[in-house]
């Protein structure tokens, strides 16, 4: 049973990482409409910038938070420089997704040319261990824990009870119309990427805070776990990404504590690959944005 | 053999290994549009079923290595093992993929087929050896010497790469890869004319997978080794990045592609001596300048080198010779008639042609979308010969009842009958083969091909499209690929557009798209066409047009049902008006009998 | 602002598609309550002239003129904050949103108390929508969704109302209701209202001032009944000189 729950823990830990990467990617597709792979290797950047500050006597947590900042204001740059205009020269779905395959082995590249192909650490980051109702967690785990609820709250609230939020749906709806509201779509969609972005950054250094240790593929890696998450809450709808987070994160413990941590990733693709073959829109998809984004038509 | 003639020789060998798979990668997704990110781990099936063929038993090797199976089968044997594996399992996934998303998305879940795929390999060591790889893979010439070995290698790449050119060409080129690149620009519009689209899918898929076996048994045959670290998702792109340099959808552009970007970038740079004290810089430039070429082809050139082309069609006059005005009507009756009689059972079936029955019922037909009922048990018949008008306020469920009888929209209950027989749950391309045939409401035309290829794409029963047809080649299906292209030149020329014969689909303008795909419909030889909507957005003059062919097309025996809006058009040319509001036939009778009725009046006609 | 002089404008506007010029330099004017319509054969531009206007695509040369201020190359949104409202062809609202989501998002500008009553006088309106404010537009006929599409465009209180062909896709009984009920009411009530419609017939019937467009050129400006009875309207409809 002590297995049990520590499994869970573990399980909701690792879950709230990929919660976090997940709600920034599903939210970034369904209101600018781009799958956007090159996340995954922000996040790789993300978790050697914070190395860097980190190196320079930063506190872990203030990385964090400066590492989100930065990575928000290359995901806007990214998406202007790139995508948008993409978009405009009239490049189709897979082309727009290639690129953004192209741009994360740029990305990959230049950070192994920089800093090596080796694994690095930041150090035993975790603090002391809280224990209670049969759970144990680090500190660093309960901070990413709290990270991750805050920032979902904050996003819920932005979304359904703010002025930017409705225009944000809209946006995602019919960009037409909403421009024939008065919406500058364009600021929307910058801001979408502001926030994803942000979102992204922080996962990244959350990620290499919980993995110990990490190279350069630690964002592509982990990517295929929120992807997972993604899909399995309905792909743009950011709860459902939760909570996918989360069964992701708890079920791939499950596999690596009573069948082999081999197959930890296993078991992550497998729930991914078996969603996508009976149920691609997800289990949360309750019709609207997703379903208006993901028709083959 | 000397570092550099070595160097040259496995240029070579790559060049020869990676076309073949970027041939088949750009036949999935150049030409039929599969985007099949999944595609390197076909490559890898290949390698690794040749090695355990090839290896001998597990025990054999002193025990270092571990794997299934394992035989000690000849060369040629355990390439064509190789082949047919990875044909198999890209089948497979050509069968699974087949959930209608947009293709990015299949793209995405391809990708991670790709990932998942390498994470259970590596995770599984009884498999192939999980990630140290197989090792000491013979090599069919191992009884050959040095550069001899080599260049030999060389030169039965080079003569498979030739054997592979000329059978991708039977499936890329002529008829057959116009079909796919049809499929590739609008399925729903390929089912429409009854092209089978999973079908074809799976044959672009297990041809392609075959392709991919072949390269990755080529390739381990020579290198002697294979490990998870050979097959990463990103080979995938570099194939992808040649095909898209080269020119997505053009073999030649393709070999062009291979030898810019695996070949030379990839690979190439791999044998520069190492810069400065950085290990990485070389290797990861080769990646860096991949993804640097793809982004700027993507969007200064995204039709590559040398782009797709369509065959311009010779100028021909038709053979009908008389002016525009006189040959409506007679010419085409001429196309029609001309036709070889339409095989058991659709006419033998019914009593004789001409004579009075209905060509289609529908009884009780249901479709509930989210629990609201769009159709609501819609029952009622179109008579043979005739033109039946479907009209009725917006939101009454005319087009989900035409999805329905068309096969696009599974009923959630009720029968539709075509031509005596239950067709109720046959696919939409079943359907069109029977002679039951639809148009959308959009126009949805195969945009990359010429006006003349999409009205000849949809000629029914080809033999250019069988088994028989790739085998035979021209020899087959010439004569009757002559015979539909004039027949669709006719066509053209009857709905004055010849001159348009040439010009790609989708720089026509709205109108000449829709009449384009009045012709295609009437190309799948028809006994019914289900019209939707077809003059919306029409010109008066062109609206009359249109209304002329659909007479024309009656006079010859053709059953027409039309969704239309425009009552003066209804009146025109309708025999029978079936009026639906909310879901439900309110009303059914001659547009004369119609107006008589007063709740039609109110319901409909008045407003 | 000139009390007399045009609410919407156009001088010698050139515009279309990448490099390939659709619309050849037309001059368009639009006053308050008045209603013009724009019509023409496919493909003679009339829709790239209304994009070109409503800043959707490149213009080439000439000018935007709003209330006498050059607005030439504004986007759409800083249009709408001009008082231009804008209801396009078929694609016409949130189909995924509930109607006062619908409405209240058309208020996207307004604080909360003015956006309120502005749904109030939409609903005077269209009274029919009052019972379906909770449903989803992608889910009502054709013309209660057009209604919504226009009431939508009327929350900002538009002075300027430009229609795309408003009446594509609907059943003839809602043509003249929506031709009738919703365009040359607005006219009637002040606004300047411009209109693209291939209906030619019914939306001439309604306007009171047609611009007749042929290949990209304005081949005709004249009071719509004019255009109605000239015997070269049916030529430029039904004639063969006009290629499709």
């Amino acid at each position: 049973m002590g297995v049990v729950i520590q499994t869970i823990g573990f399980g909701i830990a690792a879950g709230a990482v990929i919660s976090l990467g997940a709600v920034g990617f599903t939210v970034q597709f369904g209101i600018s409409n781009v799958l956007n792979i090159t996340y995954g290797a922000f996040m790789t950047l993300a978790a050697y910038l914070g190395y860097w500050f980190l190196n320079r006597g930063v506190d872990v947590w203030v990385a964090l938070v400066v590492v989100g900042l930065v990575l928000a204001l290359v995901s806007v740059a990214f998406n202007r420089a790139l995508l948008s205009p993409l978009q405009r020269r009239g490049a189709g779905f897979v082309s727009v997704v290639i690129a953004t395959v192209a741009a994360g082995i740029i990305l990959q590249g230049v950070i192994v040319i920089l800093v090596g192909p080796g694994a690095i650490t930041y150090g035993a980051q975790f603090g002391r261990t809280v224990s209670g109702l049969g759970f144990v967690f680090s500190v660093a785990q309960l901070v990413i824990i709290g990270l991750t609820l805050v920032l979902m709250l904050a996003l819920h609230l932005l979304l359904t009870r703010t002025k930017i939020g409705r225009a944000m749906r809209a946006t995602s709806t019919n960009r037409t119309v909403a421009r024939a509201c008065g919406i500058q779509t364009e600021r929307i969609i910058d801001l979408t990427w502001l926030l994803t972005g942000f979102m992204c950054g922080c996962t990244g250094v959350a990620l290499a805070v919980t993995t110990v240790t990490f190279d350069f593929s630690l964002g592509a890696t982990f990517l295929i776990y929120m992807i997972a998450a993604a899909v399995l809450g309905g792909i743009a709808q950011p709860y459902g990404a939760m909570i996918g987070g989360l069964v992701v994160g708890v079920a791939s413990q499950f596999g690596a504590a009573y069948w082999s941590p081999a197959y930890q990733d296993v078991v992550a693709f497998t729930i991914l690959i078996v969603m996508l073959l009976i149920r691609p829109r997800g289990l949360f998809a309750a019709g609207g944005v997703s379903r208006r984004n993901l028709s083959a038509t | 053999m000397t570092g550099y003639e070595y160097y040259v020789v496995v240029l070579l060998v790559y060049f020869g290994t990676f076309l073949i798979a970027a041939w088949g990668l750009n036949l999935e997704f150049g030409i039929a549009g599969v985007p099949n990110f999944a595609y390197i781990v076909l490559v890898a099936a290949g390698a690794y079923t040749y090695a355990v063929l090839t290896l001998g038993p597990d025990s054999s090797n002193g025990g270092f290595q571990h794997y299934i199976y394992g035989a000690h089968l000849p060369f040629v044997a355990a390439l064509l093992c190789a082949a047919a594996v990875s044909s198999i399992l890209g089948a497979i996934i050509g069968v699974t993929g087949l959930k209608r998303l947009r293709p990015d998305y299949q793209a995405m879940a391809m990708l991670v087929v790709s990932i998942t795929a390498t994470t259970i390999v590596v995770a599984d060591t009884g498999l192939v050896n999980g990630s140290a790889g197989l090792a000491l893979i013979p090599n069919p010439l191992h009884s050959l010497q040095g550069s001899k070995q080599g260049w030999g290698y060389v030169a039965m790449v080079a003569g498979i790469c030739c054997l592979v050119y000329v059978v991708l060409r039977r499936f890329s080129s002529g008829p057959f890869g116009r079909l796919l690149r049809a499929m590739r620009d609008d399925e729903d519009a390929a089912l429409s004319v009854g092209k089978n689209v999973v079908a074809l899918r799976i044959v672009v898929q297990a041809v392609g997978g075959a392709m991919a076996g072949l390269s990755g048994a080529l390739l381990v045959g020579f290198i002697g080794g294979w490990s998870p670290s050979a097959w990463l998702f990103i080979e995938t792109m570099a194939l992808l990045t040649a095909i898209i340099i080269g020119g997505l959808g053009n073999d030649w552009g393709v070999v062009i592609g291979t030898l810019i970007v695996p070949t030379l970038i990839v690979q190439g740079v791999q044998f520069l001596p190492t810069v400065g004290n950085n290990p990485e810089l070389i290797p990861q430039l080769g990646w860096i300048i991949l993804g640097v070429l793809t982004i700027g082809f993507l969007f200064f050139r995204p039709v590559g080198l040398l782009p797709e082309r369509r065959p311009q069609p010779a100028r021909r006059t038709p053979e009908v010779g008389t002016p525009a005005g006189e040959r409506r009507g007679t010419a085409v009756l001429s196309l029609v008639s001309s036709l070889p009689p339409r095989p058991a059972p659709i006419l033998s079936s019914v009593p004789g042609d001409g004579e009075p029955g209905d060509i289609l019922s529908v009884e009780g037909l249901v479709r509930e979308f989210g629990g609201v009922r769009a159709v609501d048990g819609a029952t009622f018949t179109v008579g043979r010969g005739s033109i039946t008008g479907l009209i009725g306020p917006n939101g009454a469920g005319k087009s989900t009842t035409l999805g329905m009888m068309s096969g696009f929209i599974k009923p959630t209950a009720g029968l539709v009958r075509f031509d005596g027989a239950d067709v109720t749950g046959s696919p939409a391309y079943r359907r069109a083969r029977l002679g039951l045939v639809r148009t959308f409401q959009l126009s949805r035309e195969f945009g990359s091909l010429t006006a003349l290829e999409n009205l000849v794409v949809a000629a029914p029963r080809a033999r250019s499209e069988t088994a028989l047809g790739i085998v035979g080649g021209r020899r087959y299906w010439g004569r009757e690929e002559q015979e539909i292209n004039d027949r669709a030149r006719q066509l053209l020329s009857l709905f004055q557009m010849e001159d348009k014969a040439g010009e790609r689909a989708r720089n026509l303008s709205g109108g000449q798209k829709r009449m384009l795909e009045m012709m295609r419909a009437v190309m799948t030889k028809p006994a019914l066409l289900l019209l939707d909507e077809p003059t919306a957005g029409l010109s008066p003059s062109l609206t009359h047009r249109l209304g002329d062919a659909c007479l024309a097309l009656r006079e010859e025996g053709l059953s027409i049902v039309l969704v239309e809006h425009e009552l003066e058009t209804v009146e025109r040319l309708c025999d029978t008006v079936v009026v639906m509001v909310l879901g439900r036939v309110f009303a059914q009778g001659s547009m004369a009998d119609l107006r008589t009725r007063k709740e039609v009046q109110e319901a409909y006609i008045a407003g | 602002m000139p009390p007399s002089g045009p609410a919407l404008e156009t001088r010698g506007l050139v515009a279309g598609y990448g490099d390939i010029e659709i619309i050849h330099g037309i001059d368009l004017s639009v006053s308050e309550g008045s209603m013009v319509s724009v019509v023409g054969p496919n493909g003679a531009g009339k829709s790239t002239l209304l994009k070109a206007i409503l800043g959707l695509i490149k213009i080439f040369d000439g000018q935007v003129l709003l209330d006498g201020d050059d607005v030439t190359g504004s986007r759409l949104e800083q249009l709408v904050r001009q008082g231009v409202g804008y209801v396009p062809q078929v694609d016409d609202v949130f189909e995924t949103l509930r109607v006062h989501e619908n409405l209240e998002m058309g208020g996207y500008l307004l604080d909360k108390r003015t956006r309120a009553a502005r749904v109030e006088e939409v609903l005077e309106l269209f009274p029919v929508l009052t019972k379906h404010m909770r449903r989803f537009v992608g889910t009502m006929s054709g013309g209660e969704r057009k209604m919504v599409a226009v009431g939508r465009a009327l929350m900002t209180a538009p002075r300027v109302m430009v229609f795309d062909e408003p009446t594509a896709g609907l059943s003839p009984a809602l043509v003249r209701s929506v031709l009738e009920d919703q365009a040359r009411a607005l006219a009637d009530r002040g606004k300047a209202v411009l209109l693209v419609e291939q209906r030619a017939h019914a939306a001439l019937e309604l306007a009171d001032w047609a611009y007749v467009l042929v290949q990209g050129n304005v081949a005709m400006s004249a009071p719509a009944a004019d255009v109605l009875r000239n015997p070269e309207m049916g030529e430029v409809f039904l004639g063969g000189t006009v290629k499709i």
